[in-house]
């Protein structure tokens, strides 16, 4: 157990540095001078020497990755390019609990719905029930969310027009509030996102199920004469859960480019959003902190999954 | 799972044996007796065929799976509106340009077809009256606020948008874009995918390792997120510096380039490791071991025997990836950090109707129910492709 996490630790130390120099390397050879194109006309030799020691950009590449790496643990990501003396993580901080209350819902809504309508389907293997299930699950696997909450926004807008009712199509209510105003704002984003792994989980867990309920120990349970209930809830799912541990990060990643779109399109004020807005000001900083952040929170709940993985499912330790 | 190395031989043996036992008609002919003089001489050439036909080879392995691709109605209907897509974005524009008449625009003044059915022209000052009908789909606000907008008409047969442009001729162009951006990207997914995946599956050894250790930090980071950051980074740099590449610079489509260079960029590991594991496989078989021993270099091998046995699982490998590679060309258009106007992609027709959603439903619902046929497609296609070539991985 010991050593399979030491090495799991190992592994995921590799990624992190990985991670984080594939984005300090494309940051670093950024088309441009930003020191420059701060300046503007106003170019002078001495401010410009200045700013480009404020901002660390005199030192060498080893040294600049180094800082990089440094600021992530104190979520110092330097200053921002555009907003002159602005932290970065202050121009973040304000979408930070706006995109985690947006992924997280959807996160919880997804496992919340996905496991029982793939149990479900597993339970009714090839009757119409599990075959329209899995048509539906497919269709939403290979769609991207943006096309959903695209229909969305069209149905609920003709639904406004010819019912003269006053639901939202965009923003965002207070983060973390939950009165019936806030909440109109929330359900689209979240539902939508939410489909996103809620289809990957449908498929999993019907084909863990199905596997689990072919093993003898079912069928032995079944031969001593336990209801079926017990058989199913008891023996067969619990042992049918223990791969969909794995998925979390998965679906984490899938949630976290679904943000993106969806705070895109229903003019969230997330992470997602300013990240976007900082490219069309060349912010550089801004997209790599909210890249390496995303990223390292992919890879950590990678991390959490394996680790859960081997506290419910005990063969693991042996490997 | 854990049998299909050992038993592969066997599984499919069994799976053949229904179909190919078809073809092995029992013929009894007495060839002693009878030469071949003597069968001309009593028989016509036609008849002479027909005795040879039956002896022909049972079906290849290959057309095994075609025939179970033919019969799987959901990938061959994928497979029509495919080619319907692909025909449309080649030579709809084409002929689209050469329907409709000569229309006095108060701007430009007379111009025809190959002007305002171009997915760039403007046509700001128009405004028509409309059958009531199609008002059914407008708001009030949206009535009030025509500008230069038409719904389908004669003229613009998918109406136009917010200023004035064809949105079918901006859809065709949008599709072909998707096309292209999907060629590109899957001729560098295959190229580097086989290439590193035969090499570290025969080799093993450092560039196995690299391979492993290159997938992991790959498949951990979201490939969307990569993409952004690549484009959000690069993508100002190559509206000026990649303009002047014909056609796909030209238009605003300059940043394509270095979205299709991070899409490649995420997809190929995985299409290396699938490529991996079928030459794992492939490496311990009797054919290679056959012509190993007869003397035959490693290189060849790899180039005569191995890669022509990855064709099923490089097919369905990179169909599969085709969806991601669409929906990632159009989310990053979407996102802004792609296609720039005035060119045309289905994801940016999206973001620009997308303020209007409210108001215009129409504009903003062709390109996403096409995005969303197009992707569904692909994506049957490739299920029925897996189906078709490695009928094991079914349940």
């Amino acid at each position: 157990m010991v050593q399979f996490l030491i090495k799991r630790f190992i592994g995921l130390i590799f990624v992190i540095i990985g991670v984080t120099f594939i984005t300090f390397v494309m940051g670093y050879f950024a088309p441009g001078d930003p020191v420059r194109t701060m300046l503007g006309n106003h170019f002078d030799p001495v401010l410009y020497a200045q700013l480009k020691h404020a901002y660390g950009l005199d030192q060498p590449f080893w040294i600049q990755y180094w800082n990089f790496l440094k600021g992530l643990f104190r979520l110092d990501f330097g200053l921002s390019y555009e907003y002159v003396n602005e932290p970065v993580w202050d121009i973040l901080k304000q979408g930070v609990p706006v995109s985690a209350e947006l992924g997280l819902w959807a996160l919880f809504l997804g496992t919340l719905v996905g496991v029982p309508l793939g149990i479900l389907s597993a339970l009714k293997a090839n009757t119409w029930i599990d075959t329209t299930n899995m048509a539906i699950v497919l269709v939403m696997y290979s769609l991207p969310v943006f096309v959903f909450a695209v229909f969305f926004q069209v149905i609920i807008v003709e639904i406004d027009t010819h019912t003269g009712a006053q639901w939202p199509v965009a923003n965002w209510g207070n983060p973390w509030q939950y009165t019936w105003s806030d909440l109109q704002f929330k359900i689209g984003p979240i539902v939508i996102l939410a489909l996103a792994g809620l289809a990957y989980l449908t498929r999993l867990t019907r084909t863990s199920m199905l596997e689990v309920l072919r093993q003898d120990f079912v069928r032995t349970a079944r031969a001593k004469g336990l209801r079926e209930r017990v058989v199913i809830y008891r023996h067969a799912l619990r042992n049918a859960l223990i791969p969909l541990v794995t998925v979390l990060g998965l679906s984490l990643g899938l949630i976290v480019t679904g943000t993106f779109f969806l705070e895109d399109i229903f003019n969230i004020p997330g992470i997602g959003a300013a990240t976007l807005a900082a490219t069309q000001y060349r912010d550089y900083p801004v997209i790599q902190a909210t890249v390496v952040l995303l990223a390292v929170a992919v890879v950590i709940g990678n991390l959490i999954s394996d680790i859960l993985y081997t506290l419910v499912d005990p063969r693991i330790k042996n490997t | 799972m854990d049998t299909r190395d050992k038993n592969q031989d066997l599984a499919a043996e069994s799976f053949m044996t229904p179909d190919s036992g078809m073809s092995q008609a029992p013929i009894e002919m007495n060839l002693t007796i009878l030469t071949d003089s003597d069968i001309a001489t009593t028989l016509g050439d036609n008849e002479l065929k027909d005795l040879k036909e039956p002896l022909k080879k049972p079906a290849t392995p290959f057309q095994e799976s075609m025939r179970r691709l033919r019969r799987d109605k959901r990938a061959m209907a994928s497979i029509g509106i495919i080619i319907f897509f692909v025909l449309l974005a080649l030579f709809g524009p084409f002929i689209y340009q050469h329907i409709g008449g000569i229309y006095n625009s108060p701007i430009a003044g007379p111009i025809g077809p190959q002007v305002y059915h171009t997915f760039y022209h403007q046509e700001l000052t128009r405004q028509d009256e409309l059958p009531s009908w199609v008002y059914y789909f407008y708001s009030d606000l949206g009535k009030a606020d025509m500008q230069a907008r038409q719904l389908p008409s004669f003229q613009y047969w998918l109406g136009t948008d917010q200023l004035g442009r064809d949105i079918l001729a901006r859809l065709m162009q949008g599709i072909l874009i998707s096309i292209t951006v999907a060629l590109l990207v899957e001729v560098v997914d295959v190229g580097a995918g086989i290439t590193v995946g035969v090499l570290a599956g025969y080799n093993g050894g450092a560039i196995d390792q690299v391979l492993a250790r290159f997938t992991d930090i790959i498949f951990a980071f979201p490939g969307l997120l990569f993409i952004i950051l690549v484009s959000g980074i690069w993508g100002e740099w190559a509206d000026t510096a990649l303009s002047n590449i014909p056609i796909i610079g030209a238009n605003g489509n300059a940043r394509l380039l270095v979205v299709s260079i991070a899409l490649a960029f995420v997809a190929w590991p995985l299409m290396a490791r699938y490529v991996r594991g079928q030459t794992l496989q492939l490496k311990e078989q009797q054919f290679i071991e056959a012509a190993r021993t007869a003397g035959t270099s490693d290189f060849r091998i790899m180039l005569r025997h191995i890669i022509p046995n990855l064709f099923s699982i490089v097919i369905v490998a990179s169909t599969l990836n085709i969806v991601g590679t669409i929906i990632g060309e159009a989310g990053i258009s979407l996102l802004g950090l792609g296609v720039q106007p005035p060119g045309s992609s289905i994801g940016l027709m999206i973001s620009d109707a997308q303020p209007q959603v409210a108001t215009h439903p129409w504009e903003i619902l062709v390109p996403t129910v096409v995005l969303t046929i197009f992707v569904l497609a692909f994506s049957f296609l490739g299920d029925g492709l897996r189906d078709a070539f490695d009928p094991r991985s079914k349940d």
